[in-house]
């Protein structure tokens, strides 16, 4: 390890913060703006050209707005409720890779901060640290809307967070490693045929409707479900903690649209050879782009599902289909290696 | 296969699972021939392996040995004259019949287990696995608040004790560096003993296993979950896990320990002579019969312990030794105690609650040959010659004499005296009492067979006694 | 290698550092006028009625437990589908019996109920 080891990680550790924050108030407007287009609005724009800058004067105003925190209140919990949300869902971004190696010559970069064999398993982990700030926020303003809001939200993510995990079994296998470039690299073959979205279309389902309702997003957005919570965890934060914790919702979409894009899109690969002269982040970039054009379009139209519908669709479907998934990955594995067929 | 008895309740357990959860409510009576036979299965598989060379399974965490054919035999036994006891009692309340098995099944299995493991850490999880289902058996009556007093008691000081218990077993794991029970006996014979870390584990292993045994003054929850248990679970609850918690302090104390005998034996005979003493006096006061059996129950832990205070490491096939008396005792405990319970289950089911000594009035006229098999087993728990309670505590004595404590063996008779007057104010009360009652009793051939086999085995494990010591003596041949 | 993992605990610390200068720069130009009208839970303008932290449903509690156990199984699965090729046809038996005895577990908590809400 060179002495200049740490600043060099510093360095990407800042770039990739400053482009995640800046990438979620991009998403706050692209969601608007498609949103409104797909119910015939025109979406914002009145702050800067055509809007653009829409979500910078939000983020302004929150910063400037007056923090109330209610009386009988847990005031601890209350301010800390929003960090604890947040700081995981951007820890977890340091495993990602965001493109294959760049090459200055000699020098070599890898475009990942940590580059650990259990990267997957880190992504888990941490986001599912997540619900520790849903609950504290929920209980500690001593509102009911946000105590019914938490209680929703903590169970709605803990269950999707078990087909979630039970999803990526299927890709684990194939790839054979928990190491999100690996896990990249072992889709590789040229064309989009071997990318894991078409070997474990299943498994792809699951994962891209436990990621809608791990960050909350329409229809599985009970957690704030306007018509009945008001907002609900978040229903007594205002000023910058509502800042995190809106920053942290986007973040964690972001975050999932790019596991998703790693998982099954062949993160960095271009979709046919022909095409590998485009590089590599701006396929990511596009991936991950057309996945969240996805989301926002399935929240546009799908209603928001009941409460009984989102758990029973959790536990009496996908997780059949899902422990079903890996056992057919693995007696296909076995069939395929006792007639000596590659996989 | 080393662990086939294990397999074969595994799969029963299960099995009623399913079968709960897919038969209609009335040919859920069924299961108790399903039960009866996967533990008739078991116990042949487990006798058939008697006398074989020891084995070992999962690497190194589980052994097969003649002292797990013994306990596997007492397990299985008390599981067969549990599910013998249970129809009735179970019928008359509504309690569900799968979960009952199903759960009696998960416990014997933690117990099997439990006398099986040669490792701390399979130790510990069979121990839960065993008290897990025996906190939900305890409150398996859920619409009566006593069984959620019972359940939730005896869910949280046995949570405590495990917590206890664990800690001790990482004590012993830091002082030797190893969690197999053989290895740590090598490593504790190696090194000096007056190490002060050493008593500390002592002294928390001891707590954590008194909780499940229940000495005192570890036994506070032992009156309030007998009473409100659900009788059958009661009966199994004061035979089957405290047999196995006994097991586990042998393969602790014993097996892994057995080196630093000097220093725990006096601590085990204080806590003998407290248990036995303040249970019996406890014992006299109460007019609840299940509370007197809860007090009778605390006070035979504390004449078995007597074994373990008395125990020789390495004079294991000795006539008088501590360890063969003190299983040949939980032998004999086995079926005099649930004997007893039986019949407390049996003038219950007729009945509101059949607790009070009130409700035994007359029964010698009302019942005879039930009265005569209660008075049976009254006379054995005293310890009155010739039946089994009586050779039990015989060899206890004797071993505690043999040790060189005979202030310990003076407590035992002394305390087996006191024992005499409530057992037989039972007695006096079924015969020498009138009643204008005229409650029928409730007729169940699978609890008259139960209390016949309990019965004659008082009798003639008493009558016969030498095959069953020795078999004592043959499983205690690995220490 | 441990090198991999300065970068998590680095961005552990920006992450605090981030979050902790956004509360500090609103702290510094918000205003705050607090009274105790606008300090009340917000219950739809009405005056509040009770506690919030009430007793909730029991189903909640276990879901939590489904949820354990579930989890808990997931995690045992990683690192034998990471492993899986050299387990072969043993691992896959081994898996079978082990998901076998939980899908039991699960067939009876569908069957009395316990996955649903309503």
């Amino acid at each position: 390890m060179e002495w200049y080891y740490p600043f060099i990680v510093l360095a990407k550790v800042v770039i990739v913060l400053i482009g995640v924050s800046l990438a979620a108030y991009i998403n706050v407007y692209f969601f608007r703006k498609e949103l409104g287009r797909m119910q015939s609005r025109m979406g914002p724009n009145r702050v800067g050209p055509e809007g653009l800058l829409q979500s910078l004067a939000d983020a302004v105003k929150m910063l400037i707005k007056e923090d109330t925190i209610p009386a009988d209140s847990d005031r601890l919990l209350f301010k800390i409720g929003p960090a604890l949300l947040i700081i995981p869902i951007f820890v977890a971004f340091a495993v990602v890779p965001f493109s294959n190696d760049w090459s200055f010559g000699q020098t070599v970069l890898h475009p990942v901060i940590s580059n650990t064999n259990v990267g997957l398993l880190i992504v888990l982990a941490l986001t599912s640290m997540g619900v520790y700030g849903v609950v504290m926020g929920g209980w500690a303003s001593n509102n009911k809307y946000g105590m019914m809001g938490s209680l929703r939200a903590s169970a709605q993510m803990i269950s999707y967070e078990v087909t979630l995990g039970l999803s990526v079994i299927g890709v684990v296998m194939l790839a054979h490693s928990l190491n999100l470039g690996d896990i990249v690299e072992g889709q590789a073959s040229g064309t989009f045929a071997t990318w894991y979205i078409v070997r474990q279309f299943p498994a792809f389902i699951i994962f891209f409707a436990g990621i809608m309702a791990e960050s909350a997003r329409p229809p599985f957005d009970l957690p704030e479900a306007e018509s009945e919570l008001v907002a609900g965890y978040h229903v007594e934060y205002s000023g910058a903690r509502f800042f995190i914790y809106q920053t942290a919702e986007w973040s964690a979409m972001l975050l999932w649209v790019c596991v998703a894009v790693i998982l099954f899109f062949g993160g960095w690969l271009p979709p046919f050879g022909a095409l590998s002269f485009i590089p590599g982040w701006l396929w990511f970039i596009a991936k991950c782009y057309a996945l969240i054009f996805t989301i926002i379009w399935v929240g546009a139209t799908w209603p928001r599902i009941r409460y009984d519908e989102l758990m029973t669709l959790n536990w009496k479907v996908f997780l059949p289909i899902g422990i079903a998934n890996f056992f057919i990955v693995a007696a296909w594995k076995t069939i395929a290696a006792s007639l000596g067929v590659g996989v | 296969m080393a662990v086939l008895p294990e397999v074969v309740v595994t799969v029963l357990a299960m099995l009623l699972l399913l079968l709960d959860a897919v038969l209609p409510e009335h040919r859920k009576s069924g299961l108790t021939w399903l039960a009866l036979l996967g533990f008739v299965v078991a116990g042949a598989f487990n006798l058939y392996q008697w006398g074989s060379p020891a084995q070992s399974a999962y690497g190194g965490m589980v052994g097969a040995d003649n002292f797990t054919v013994f306990f596997n035999t007492l397990f299985l036994a008390t599981a067969i004259l549990v599910v013998l006891m249970a129809p009735a009692y179970l019928r008359e309340r509504a309690l569900p019949f799968g979960e009952f098995y199903s759960l009696l099944s998960f416990a014997v299995l933690g117990m099997m287990f439990t006398a099986a493991s040669t490792d701390l850490i399979s130790l510990f999880v069979s121990i839960e696995l065993m008290v897990i289902a025996v906190y939900i058996l305890a409150g398996l009556a859920r619409r009566e608040k006593r069984s959620n007093e019972a359940s939730l008691k005896y869910f949280l000081l046995g949570a405590f004790a495990s917590a206890i218990l664990v800690y001790g077993m990482s004590w012993l794991y830091g002082i030797t560096g190893q969690t197999n029970l053989a290895k740590i006996a090598g490593v504790l014979k190696a090194t000096s003993l007056d190490n002060p870390l050493l008593l500390m584990t002592i002294a928390l292993l001891a707590v954590g296993v008194g909780f499940k045994v229940a000495l005192v003054p570890f036994h506070a929850w032992t009156p309030d979950a007998y009473e409100g248990a659900p009788t059958p679970a009661t009966a199994f609850m004061s035979v089957g896990p405290k047999a196995a918690a006994f097991a586990a302090l042998l393969r602790i104390f014993i097996s892994a320990m057995g080196p630093a005998q000097p220093d725990y034996s006096l601590l085990f005979a204080i806590l003998a002579v407290l248990t036995m003493t303040l249970a019996n006096v406890v014992a006299i006061q109460q007019n609840n019969i299940k509370r007197m059996l809860a007090y009778s129950s605390i006070a035979h832990s504390g004449y078995i312990l007597v074994g373990l205070a008395a125990a020789q490491p390495g004079a294991g096939s000795d006539q008088v030794a501590g360890i063969p008396a003190l299983m040949f005792y939980l032998f004999v405990y086995t079926f005099m105690t649930l004997g007893a319970f039986a019949i407390v289950a049996y003038v219950q089911a007729g009945q509101v609650t059949g607790e009070s000594f009130d409700d035994y009035r007359a029964l010698g006229r009302r019942a005879p040959m039930t009265a005569i098999a209660m008075t049976l087993f009254m006379l054995s728990l005293t310890g009155v010659p010739p039946l089994a309670g009586f050779f039990g505590k015989a060899y206890l004595i004797l071993a505690a004499v043999h040790s060189g404590m005979a202030w310990l063996a003076v407590a035992m008779a002394v305390n087996s005296a006191i024992s005499a007057y409530y057992y037989l104010r039972v007695v006096v009360v079924m015969y020498m009492s009138d009643t204008t009652e005229r409650v029928p009793l409730y007729r169940s051939p699978f609890i008259h067979s139960m209390l016949a086999v309990a019965s004659l085995a008082t009798f003639f494990v008493g009558v016969f006694a030498d095959p069953f010591l020795r078999f004592a003596q043959g499983a205690t041949l690995g220490f | 290698m441990p090198t991999n993992y300065i970068g998590i605990g680095l961005f552990i610390l920006v992450g605090m550092g981030f979050t902790g200068a956004t509360f500090a720069a609103a702290a510094l130009i918000r205003p705050s006028n607090p009274n105790p009208i606008k300090l009340e839970p917000y219950e739809c303008g009405v005056p509040g009625v009770g506690d919030a932290r009430d007793r909730f449903h029991i189903r909640y509690y276990v879901l939590a437990m489904l949820y354990l156990v579930f989890d808990l199984e997931v995690v045992f699965l990683y690192p034998w589908a990471v492993q899986y090729d050299k387990l072969g046809l043993f691992g896959l038996m081994e898996m079978l019996v082990f998901v076998a005895i939980l899908l039991i577990g699960y067939f009876y908590a569908w069957k009395k109920g316990a996955l649903d809400w309503v």
